[in-house]
């Protein structure tokens, strides 16, 4: 790669008259002074080998409007409307009827409900206890009505006659439990 | 000529080239044209094994293409090298379409040099190395007319046909050789050998 750089340098640059003793051995080392010699008129004669002549002139595609003379513009008019007159003229026109209803209606009206309100319902249940105070009868009331009961063997007896006196008090307070036999205070 | 009052002459061939965006693009690129179709027309010519008529259709086209793709310039690379690169792609597609004028070259104009002018030597010398030349490959002729015919520098070529300085350089060295093969006869050697009495 070095050899044909240098070789190439050489035969461009230098005359083979020119080249110092390093350059001649070079030279002698690849290919020898004719083959110097040679390499050095062909590059030297290669621009000679065609002829160049002077270029053309230089054509830009300039665009130019149309001129067009007035008279052809009017010639060219009347032959329209010449042209056109007979066209149309002779052009028949064709009128067919048709006994057919024609839809009367050609719009269509779509009704679309849309809901968007949603109702949520909860039932809450509340649970509550109502105390109702409960009347007892009084020992004496009682008494009487035992009398009356043993006096019939099938009596039932109406409580709802009695008043209960003792109602709201605590069982400890309550005398009628002193009738019952073997009762006992509970603690 | 002047432009925005400042002789065209005096642009440099980059500013010519920012000219073409504007009203006075005509006038910048027949100023490149000047400086330019000559050396164009020249490498055309080359490439083309002297058919001049082509070389100079060649040479319009080329100049036309700098007006249409002046946007892709970059300014701050030099014209010349691009514009020989817009020459060699053309040259490149010219090259890639088959061959259809082979056997019709009686309309093509080619040139030649004014045989009245040099030794008879000379011409026959001329008319070899032409026909060398010619026959080189693609490639290589293209490096050698750059070279040798266009004069551009290794480094230019090498930008020009986007290869490396030592690819340029070891092309250059193998189309010489080929040339010079075909040239052989020249050789004052090879003359002692031909005519050398055994």
């Amino acid at each position: 790669m070095e050899t044909q750089g240098k070789w190439l340098e050489l035969i461009e640059t230098t005359p083979y008259g020119q080249l110092t003793a390093a350059e001649v051995q070079f030279v002698e080392a690849n290919g020898g002074e004719s083959k110097f010699r040679l390499d050095q008129r062909a590059i030297n004669s290669a621009k000679d080998v065609y002829f160049i002549p002077e270029p053309r002139n230089l054509e830009l595609n300039e665009k130019k409007g149309i001129v067009v003379p007035l008279y052809q513009m009017v010639l060219a008019v009347a032959a329209a409307v010449v042209i056109s007159f007979f066209v149309f003229r002779m052009n028949d026109t064709v009128i067919v009827k048709v006994n057919q209803p024609i839809a009367s209606a050609d719009t269509v009206y779509i009704e679309k409900a849309k809901v968007d309100t949603v109702i949520q319902s909860e039932t809450q249940v509340v649970t509550e206890y109502i105390k109702i105070p409960e009347e007892c009868p009084t020992p004496t009331a009682f008494a009487t009505h035992s009398t009356v009961v043993k006096s019939q063997p099938n009596f039932n007896p109406d409580f709802s006659v009695l008043t209960l006196s003792n109602s709201g008090r605590p069982a400890s307070k309550d005398e009628t439990f002193n009738l019952v036999e073997n009762w006992t205070m509970p603690d | 000529m002047t432009l925005f009052g400042k002789d065209i002459q005096s642009f440099s061939d980059e500013e010519l080239m920012q000219q073409l965006s504007t009203r006075k693009k005509n006038a910048a690129l027949t100023e490149l044209h000047a400086r330019y179709a000559k050396r164009i027309l020249g490498f055309f010519i080359r490439m083309f094994q002297g058919d001049v008529q082509k070389a100079q259709d060649f040479t319009q086209d080329l100049f036309l293409r700098i007006l249409e793709r002046h946007a892709q310039f970059d300014p701050t690379k030099r014209f010349y090298t691009w514009m020989y690169v817009i020459a060699v792609n053309m040259c490149k597609t010219e090259f890639r379409k088959p061959n259809t004028d082979e056997f019709s070259d009686d309309h093509k104009t080619i040139s030649a040099v004014n045989w009245d002018d040099i030794s008879l030597d000379k011409k026959v010398f001329h008319a070899a190395l032409r026909r060398a030349i010619e026959e080189l490959e693609d490639h290589h002729q293209l490096t050698f007319v750059l070279r040798f015919m266009q004069e551009l520098s290794v480094k230019e070529i090498a930008a020009i046909t986007e290869v490396s300085e030592g690819t340029v350089k070891s092309r250059l060295h193998h189309a010489t050789k080929k040339v010079t093969a075909k040239l052989m006869v020249f050789n004052p050697n090879e003359d002692q050998n031909i005519f050398k009495i055994v």
